[in-house]
Parts: C-alpha cells; sequence; structure tokens
C-alpha cells in the first residue's frame, strides 16, 4: 500500500472517466473527446498542500481487450488467493507488447496500491461487455468504489447498481459535467472512506480545498473590481488643430473606446476564469453597450501644454510681477496695487485671448488646439450593467466543472437581474459612493480597493 | 514589538516594477513562487514583501530599483556640485569688491535673505498639499525639477531606471506623485544647501584674505535709522550670542554711500570715534545672515524633505497595486490539483470513410449480433432486411456475454459460408459503445478469413427501454464511422440500423 492514498479512475473507453478527472482535479487541460482511446497513457493528478502530496488521481487509459485478458489470467490462474501475483504475471508478460497495452497501463497503479473508482455511463444500458472488467478490477484486490456517471439524459442507474454492487466496494452516482463543490467535496470525502489509513489525508485535503475556495472568491471579487474601475474610468484622448472639425473625428474615438473597454472586459473575465483554474473557456457574449448618448467633449490647449486654468494662473502671476516692479518703482506707495491690477488684467486677458492664441502659428506649428476626449462613460445605469455582467460571468463560472467543454453562454445578462437585484440597500450606496468617485475622476486603484470589499460581499453571500 | 522596515525609493520601484511583471505571468506558477518563498519569511508584512522583493530579484544585479537609486544619487550629486558651484560664483558677485566702491550690504541682504525668503515661501507653497497645480506652475523653478533634464547625461540604464521610477504609467501617477514631489523637493533642498554652503566658503574665503570694504546704497528712500532698525530684526536670533555681529547706528551712518555726491562714503569723517577697521564688520553681519536664513533653513527644510520622501516612499509602498495580491499568496496555503506534465498526444484515428453501401454484387448476408445487441435474432434479421434490403442467411452471436472460442467458431463459420462472393458479413453493434480493439480484432480476423473483396458492412443499432430499434445518436454513428476507416479496410462500411419509419 502506497503512504499517499492514490485513487485509478478506470473503466471503458468513453464513460467519462477523463471528466471525472478534469472535475475533481480542477484541471481543464484533461482532453475529454467523443473518440475512444483518447487516454492512452496514465496521468497523475496530484493534489498538493504547499508542495505535499494529500492524494494522487490517476485517469487511466480504457479497457480495449478485457476478455482477452481475462482468458489470459483465468488460463494463468493457480487460486484465488494468488490472483494478484498473476496479474502482476500478466503486467510483466504484456508490459512491452501492443496487444494488451492498455489493460497495463490502468492495473499498474492498481497493483502498486491505488484504490480503483470504476466509471460507468448510467445513461445507457447495462451490458454484458463490462462484466469482463469489472471481474478483472476484482482481482486487484483494491479498495474500490463505482461512480455512475451521467452523461446523457436517459437513467438506467438501477440496473448499474445492482451490478456494480458485485463487484464494489461502493457504488455514487456523481455527474462529472455538473458536478457542484459541495458534491465534489463529499465524494473525496468517500475516497477516505474506503482505508482507514486514507480518511486523514482527505478530510485535510477537503478542508484544504475548501478554504482554498474561500480565497477564490476574494480574488475573483478584486479581478471584477479592478475591471470595473478600469471600465468606468476609460478615455480616449486626440490632440487636434483649432481650425480642424473635432466632428470628423467622433466615430472613430468612440469606435476606439469601445474596442479599449471591451479589451479590458475581456481581460477580466479571463482573470476571474484564471482564478478558478479554466484557462480554456470559450465565451459567447454580446459586447457592452456605451449607454451616454454623447461621450464626447473637447477642451482647448496652449503651448506648453498647458489647458486654460493654468494658461490664467500663468498669466497672471506674469501680470503681477508686471504690477509688482511698478509698485517699487514707487517705492511701495501703491500699497501693492500695481500687483494686483496687473495680475488680474493678466488672468482676464489670457482667458479672453486664450482661444486666438491657440490659433496663432509660430514655424507653422500652432501654439494650442483642441484636446477631443471621448469617455469616461458617465451614465448612472453604466457601472451597474458591467457589474451584473461580470457578476453573471462569475455565478455561471462557479458552476461550471472543469469537464464542461461547452461554450460559456453569457448572452442576454442585463443590469437588473440576477445577482443586482440582491443588493441591499447599503452595499448599493457603498457601490455608488465609489461610482460617484468614478465619475469625479478618481485613478482606478484608489477605488478598487473599496470595490473589492464590496464586491467580495456580494459574492460571498452566495 | 519591532518597528515595521522602511522600504527605499530603490526598493518601491522594484517592487513596483516586479508586481508589473507578474501580471503577465502565468497565476499558477506565481502562486508557487510566492508561496515557496512565503513559507519562509517572517515578520509584518511590509518586512515579509521586502524580504519577497530581494528573494525574487535575486540574480538579478543591479536591479532596475538599484539602477533608479543610484541615478537618483547621481543626480542629487550634481545637483549638490551645481549648488556648490552657483553659490562659491553667487557670492564672489556679491561680494565683489576692487577698491571703487565698497560691498553693498543691501545687495547681500537682497540675494542672501530676500531673495531666500521668498525662495524658501516658494518651497513652502510647492509642499504642502493640494496644490498640484501651483506646484506645476513653479516646477521650472525648482531646481529638482532639472533632475529630468540631466538624467539624460545619465548612462542608459539609470536614465531608464530613473524614468520608469519617476513615471511608470499614468495609472500610477497618482500613486507615486507623493513621492515624485518629494523626490523633487529634496533634489531643490540639497541643492540650495549647497548653494548656500557654497556661497559662505567663497564669502569666508574673501574675508579670510582680501580686505573687503562694505557699505549700503539703495535708491529707496530709506535712511539710516531705517536700516538699523532691520538689522536689529534680522540679527534678533544670534544678538546674544554674538552681539559683534550686529551692525551699530553709526555704522551704518558711516557706511552709507552715494554713487554721486562727491564721495564714496561722505558721513565717514562724521564718525571719528569709529575705527577705520570698523568699516569691515559688516561681514561678521553678513555672514550670519547667511548662516541663520539661508543655509540653516535649508538644512532644515532638506531634513524634512528626507523625512517626508521616506514617509512617501513607504505610503505608496503599502499601496502598491498587486501587493494585496502578493500577501494572499505568500501568506496563504497553495492548493495545486492539476495534472502532471502535459497531457499524452492524442492517436488520430480520422481517416478517409470507406464505403457506404456494400458492393453491387452482395445477394445475401450473414448478421453476427457483436456484444449484444437487444435484439432477438428474428427481430434483427427481420431489421437488417428491411434497411439492407438483404436476404439474411442466419444470425450468430459473438463478442462479450461469448467466449473467444465462440467468437472464433463465428468467424470459421461465416468464412465458410462466404466465400462466394455475393455475401455480405453485417455485423451489428451497439450504437452508443464505442469501437474497441476486441471489436477491431473481430473484424481484421473476419477479413483474414474472408480475403480481400467480401464486403463487411456495420451497423451500428440503437434500441429503446421497450425493444425498439430507435434511430443512432449520429456522433455515436461518426465515432464507428471514422475508428473502421482507421483500420484501412476498403470493403468495411458503417451504415447505421435506421427504424423501419424512418429508413
Amino acid at each position: 500500500m502506497t503512504s499517499v492514498p492514490a485513487f485509478a479512475v478506470v473503466g471503458h473507453p468513453n464513460k467519462g472517466k477523463s471528466a471525472v478527472v478534469a472535475t475533481l482535479a480542477h484541471d481543464d487541460s484533461v482532453k475529454i473527446g467523443p473518440a475512444p482511446g483518447t487516454t492512452t497513457r496514465c496521468r497523475r493528478y496530484p493534489m498538493k498542500i504547499d508542495g505535499e502530496t494529500v492524494y494522487v488521481l490517476v485517469d487511466t487509459p480504457g479497457f480495449q481487450r478485457a476478455r482477452s485478458a481475462l482468458a489470459w489470467l483465468r488460463q494463468h490462474e493457480t487460486n484465488a488467493a494468488e490472483r494478484r501475483q498473476t496479474l502482476e504475471r500478466f503486467i510483466a508478460s504484456h508490459r512491452d507488447a501492443d496487444e494488451f497495452e492498455a489493460e497495463c497501463e490502468l492495473l499498474t497503479p492498481l497493483l502498486e496500491g491505488a484504490g480503483l473508482l470504476y466509471v460507468v455511463d448510467g445513461s445507457l444500458p447495462f451490458g454484458p461487455q463490462y462484466e469482463a472488467e469489472m471481474e478483472i478490477l476484482r482481482w486487484t484486490g483494491q479498495p474500490s468504489l463505482a461512480l455512475i456517471n451521467l452523461i446523457g439524459d436517459d437513467d438506467h442507474t438501477e440496473p448499474w447498481r445492482a451490478a456494480l454492487r458485485q463487484y464494489f466496494q461502493v457504488v455514487r452516482i456523481f455527474d462529472a459535467l455538473k458536478a457542484p463543490f459541495d458534491a465534489q467535496l463529499e465524494l473525496l470525502r468517500d475516497f477516505g472512506q474506503l482505508e482507514e489509513p486514507w480518511r486523514a489525508p482527505l478530510a485535510r485535503a477537503v478542508e484544504s480545498l475548501e478554504t482554498a475556495r474561500t480565497q477564490q472568491l476574494g480574488y475573483a471579487a478584486r479581478a471584477i473590481a479592478q475591471m470595473l474601475a478600469d471600465m468606468l474610468s476609460a478615455t480616449v484622448t486626440k490632440r487636434i488643430s483649432s481650425t480642424d472639425e473635432p466632428e470628423r473625428y467622433r466615430e472613430e474615438l468612440e469606435r476606439e473606446l469601445r474596442g479599449r473597454l471591451r479589451g479590458r472586459e475581456r481581460r477580466g473575465r479571463e482573470a476571474v476564469e484564471a482564478v478558478y483554474n479554466h484557462r480554456a473557456v470559450e465565451r459567447t457574449e454580446q459586447d457592452v453597450e456605451l449607454l451616454d448618448k454623447d461621450l464626447f467633449s473637447m477642451e482647448d490647449w496652449y503651448f506648453w501644454g498647458l489647458n486654460r486654468r493654468q494658461l490664467v494662473g500663468a498669466s497672471a502671476a506674469g501680470g503681477a510681477v508686471v504690477g509688482g516692479a511698478l509698485d517699487v518703482s514707487v517705492g511701495g506707495a501703491s500699497l501693492l496695487l500695481g500687483a494686483a491690477i496687473g495680475g488680474a488684467i493678466g488672468g482676464v486677458s489670457a482667458l479672453l485671448g486664450g482661444q486666438r492664441l491657440s490659433r496663432v502659428r509660430v514655424l507653422r506649428l500652432p501654439l494650442g488646439g483642441v484636446l477631443l476626449q471621448c469617455g469616461p462613460t458617465r451614465h448612472e445605469n453604466f457601472p451597474y450593467v458591467v457589474l451584473g455582467r461580470a457578476l453573471h460571468h462569475w455565478s455561471t463560472l462557479l458552476g461550471r466543472t472543469h469537464a464542461d467543454r461547452s461554450a460559456l453562454e453569457l448572452a442576454g445578462a442585463a443590469a437588473d437581474d440576477g445577482e443586482l437585484s440582491q443588493l441591499d440597500s447599503g452595499q448599493r450606496k457603498a457601490l455608488e459612493a465609489s461610482f460617484r468617485k468614478l465619475r469625479a475622476g478618481a485613478e482606478p486603484y484608489a477605488v478598487s480597493e473599496a470595490l473589492t470589499s464590496i464586491i467580495g460581499g456580494i459574492i460571498q453571500r452566495r | 514589538m519591532a518597528a515595521s522596515k522602511q522600504p527605499s525609493l530603490e526598493q518601491l520601484v522594484a517592487c513596483a516594477l516586479q508586481l508589473q511583471r507578474d501580471e503577465d505571468l502565468d497565476l499558477a506558477e506565481l502562486r508557487r513562487r510566492d508561496r515557496e518563498i512565503g513559507r519562509t519569511l517572517a515578520g509584518d508584512q511590509r518586512s515579509r514583501v521586502l524580504a519577497w522583493l530581494d528573494r525574487v530579484g535575486e540574480g538579478a544585479s543591479p536591479s532596475v530599483g538599484e539602477r533608479a537609486g543610484q541615478a537618483q544619487r547621481w543626480l542629487a550629486a550634481l545637483l549638490v556640485a551645481l549648488g556648490l558651484l552657483l553659490g562659491w560664483a553667487a557670492a564672489r558677485v556679491v561680494y565683489h569688491y576692487d577698491g571703487s566702491r565698497p560691498v553693498n550690504v543691501v545687495e547681500v541682504l537682497a540675494v542672501f535673505v530676500a531673495l531666500q525668503c521668498v525662495l524658501l515661501a516658494v518651497t513652502g507653497v510647492a509642499a504642502s498639499p493640494g496644490l498640484a497645480g501651483i506646484r506645476g506652475f513653479l516646477g521650472p523653478l525648482s531646481p529638482g525639477r532639472w533632475q529630468a533634464g540631466l538624467a539624460r547625461w545619465l548612462p542608459q540604464p539609470q536614465r531608464e531606471a530613473f524614468t520608469l521610477a519617476l513615471g511608470r504609467s499614468r495609472g500610477h501617477q497618482r500613486l507615486f506623485s507623493r513621492v515624485q514631489k518629494w523626490v523633487v523637493l529634496l533634489g531643490s533642498q540639497a541643492f540650495a544647501v549647497a548653494f548656500h554652503l557654497g556661497a559662505l566658503f567663497s564669502a569666508s574665503y574673501l574675508v579670510l584674505f582680501t580686505d573687503l570694504a562694505f557699505g549700503w546704497s539703495t535708491t529707496l528712500q530709506v535712511d539710516a535709522a531705517d536700516l538699523y532698525y532691520l538689522t536689529q530684526l534680522l540679527s534678533a536670533p544670534w544678538a546674544r550670542v554674538a552681539p559683534e555681529a550686529v551692525p551699530s547706528l553709526p555704522l551704518i551712518d558711516a557706511t552709507r554711500y552715494f554713487r554721486l555726491g562727491g564721495g564714496v562714503l561722505p558721513n565717514a569723517p562724521r564718525a571719528p570715534a569709529l575705527d577705520p577697521a570698523a568699516l569691515g564688520g559688516w561681514w561678521q553681519f553678513c555672514v550670519a545672515c547667511m548662516v541663520a536664513y539661508g543655509a540653516l533653513p535649508r538644512i532644515v527644510t532638506w531634513a524634512i524633505a528626507r523625512r517626508r520622501l521616506a514617509a512617501a516612499v513607504t505610503e505608496a509602498f503599502d499601496r502598491l497595486p498587486g501587493l494585496a495580491e502578493l500577501c494572499d499568496r505568500l501568506d496563504h496555503p497553495l492548493v495545486e490539483t492539476s495534472g502532471e506534465g502535459l497531457e499524452p498526444a492524442v492517436h488520430s484515428v480520422a481517416a478517409a470513410a470507406g464505403p457506404a453501401v456494400p458492393a453491387s454484387s452482395v445477394r445475401r448476408s450473414l448478421v453476427v449480433n457483436w456484444s449484444g445487441v437487444a435484439l432477438a435474432d428474428t427481430a434483427l434479421q427481420r431489421e437488417i432486411e428491411q434497411a439492407l434490403a438483404l436476404p439474411v442467411l442466419s444470425v450468430r452471436r459473438a463478442g462479450a456475454g461469448c467466449s473467444l472460442d465462440d467468437d472464433r467458431e463465428v468467424v470459421r463459420a461465416i468464412a465458410e459460408a462466404g466465400t462466394d462472393g455475393d455475401l455480405a458479413v453485417v455485423v451489428a453493434v451497439r450504437s452508443w459503445e464505442p469501437p474497441i480493439l476486441e471489436f477491431i480484432d473481430f473484424a481484421a480476423e473476419l477479413r483474414a478469413k474472408l480475403g480481400d473483396g467480401a464486403s463487411i458492412v456495420v451497423v451500428p443499432v440503437a434500441v429503446d427501454s421497450v425493444g425498439s430499434v430507435e434511430a443512432p445518436n449520429p456522433s455515436h454513428v461518426e465515432q464507428w464511422r471514422l475508428r473502421l476507416a482507421a483500420a484501412g479496410d476498403p470493403w468495411m462500411s458503417v451504415r447505421p440500423l435506421e427504424p423501419a419509419a424512418l429508413a
């Protein structure tokens, strides 16, 4: 018996062995395909806590020549007590040949001490072709658990259960494609029941997975908050000449802003998916709408990059210096009125003359121009739309197993349904306060911590 | 409790850049790396992060942060040198004495007291919180700002590191704005301290090695009493400890001079009691003014700027984007469940599909029920005859539920019956069960006995819960088609059994 509990997932081809492994290992790199023999070699999925292996799942290829293998075993069997040795001889005899490649591969971890998890498809009828492989597995004498996986819609679990009980210690129904997290943990606890020494490591594994799940909520909340803050403050700008027609650039800037928002939302989705170890999810989702009717604004800019306010300040200071010189020349008798009046004149003249100044060209270069800006989106519903979509994505992802390879359907998620309808007034107020700060020009990072906390509260309620 | 470690500017820059680089790394890899380091760390959060930074940056020397620190030190040294030089030069100009006219104390006061007070006020404004607009306007006046220009002359690695430190990205401008402000102000104060020290050295040199005569002169309507009042005011800080550095009214009155009026110091004869050597007595007052209103305040503001920079660096460090995530990774146990290595390559089974229908010369068929298709022999015979329009001679069973000897007997019997060439072998299989090697072996054995040209038709059959034939799932049929096509038998075809109503 190995010191670390190991569980070999075995069975007939195409009954969902790899799907069970993908779901329990939270690993969507596991190849799952309709073609029989997708798995050709064993692959180990160790569950580690800080590098220490707590248990190991082993994905194995399906039986290919079970009847022939059983015939060989029966031919070489001496007595029931030595069946395990017969199996070892079988592997030793056929290890280097192609004939029983799959059987040797799947039996090896069992003979090394792994518990066996026999997977069948409970949506298809029981048949005689399974008896040979179940018999071979019984010969290993290893702790065993049969999983009735429901791939299709039909239900043949009762005949299966009746057959499986004859061969395996425990029989469980487990939908590998849809099993919620709690069901996955329950199954791990069942693994621990197979052998007394396995109970403690599996209990520890379950506890760690539960803790990690809680941390993932925090990571997801942070990823959503950062995305939301970035999207609410996203802008695109362009400097044009004062003589240029701003309207010409409206469409281009709006398109660029849309692209920027789309890209940021996509990166946000990927960040949340990475938190849950979903790395190959295909999504179908409509682009977020901007909602604002007019996102376009423009401001004059002047030489040295000063905006109107800075230009007024600079001119006022210049005027004050000139006025101050006059004060000095009269020995201070003017009571600094010169500086005050000079400052005022400088400021006002800059205010009035700035527009004209921006059109002046020196060496053909304009002294100023117009700064066009598209965004940020200030529509009061926009943040709720973005957040609603993100929470919908998160909750859909949360219920998705790593065996599920279908596209993630996110179409139709609206701001006013799902998660947001359950917000309490405190959460709404806190959200609105953060959104207000972003609308007022706060940097995204300055708000994302507060948003993380609020969003964490929302998603932890689930 | 031990005080928390204070990060340096180098560490702030290095940490910000490391966290930025980490954003592009794989999350699982990051968790693994950081938890491995985190398990060995102790102390408060900041100390752990600083220790993590050392570990992550191991092997990369000098780091970007260190280069940024180097650049800052070099630029500060340049500013100090510049300050010393300018201070020295300013004092040489102000204390210039060639015998034609005395050193004008008003000039000394204007340059080393009045101007310094104004500049100190400007520093105060620039250092005040919430005055970013004014700070921006005053920016070009600040020697600290010259660092950006001076940085152009640095070697490329240091220049790039310094640029990164001062303006990593627009998104982080606000986070780093206080740090930038105090870096600039610290540079300005270092420059100012150096300026005053340079001026003091220069003034002391001139006093020691030349014979300076002081006087005072101004176009403004100021008399000796006014200046006496001003000097009393200015001397207040040192009047008790150094009374000789406080000019007296007779000295002030005697040392006034005019460009016109027939004499350099016309009032001097009216003060016969005054020692001619006292005309140089102003120097103590001038030097004391330079120390009290120039050098000392700047040393104080330099020390304040240094402290504020350290505080700003610490504050920015604690608020670095990504730091909270890093602490999570350092502190929480790493749970991994993913598979080891890469998923083994999948054998491709795609191949050209075989013929869809048996050869036209076929006139009859033998049916094999493989692995227990759930139909009685008569029902299966009827269904096959209807579907393929071929008379069925017999139905035999093979595969699961039978022994391997039974399989071989079926093959032998078929071979005996099928040597004429007008016989097709129809193998009914459960459509939903995938074709496994056991079946491929059987088909290969059949082919070996029948020889080339004989038709083998594999018929996937689906039976519902009441025993009626139903349409097989197309994906199941495709699975059979692909797998058998890969077997490379051109006379073997796949034809699903459709219910009679659909056929």
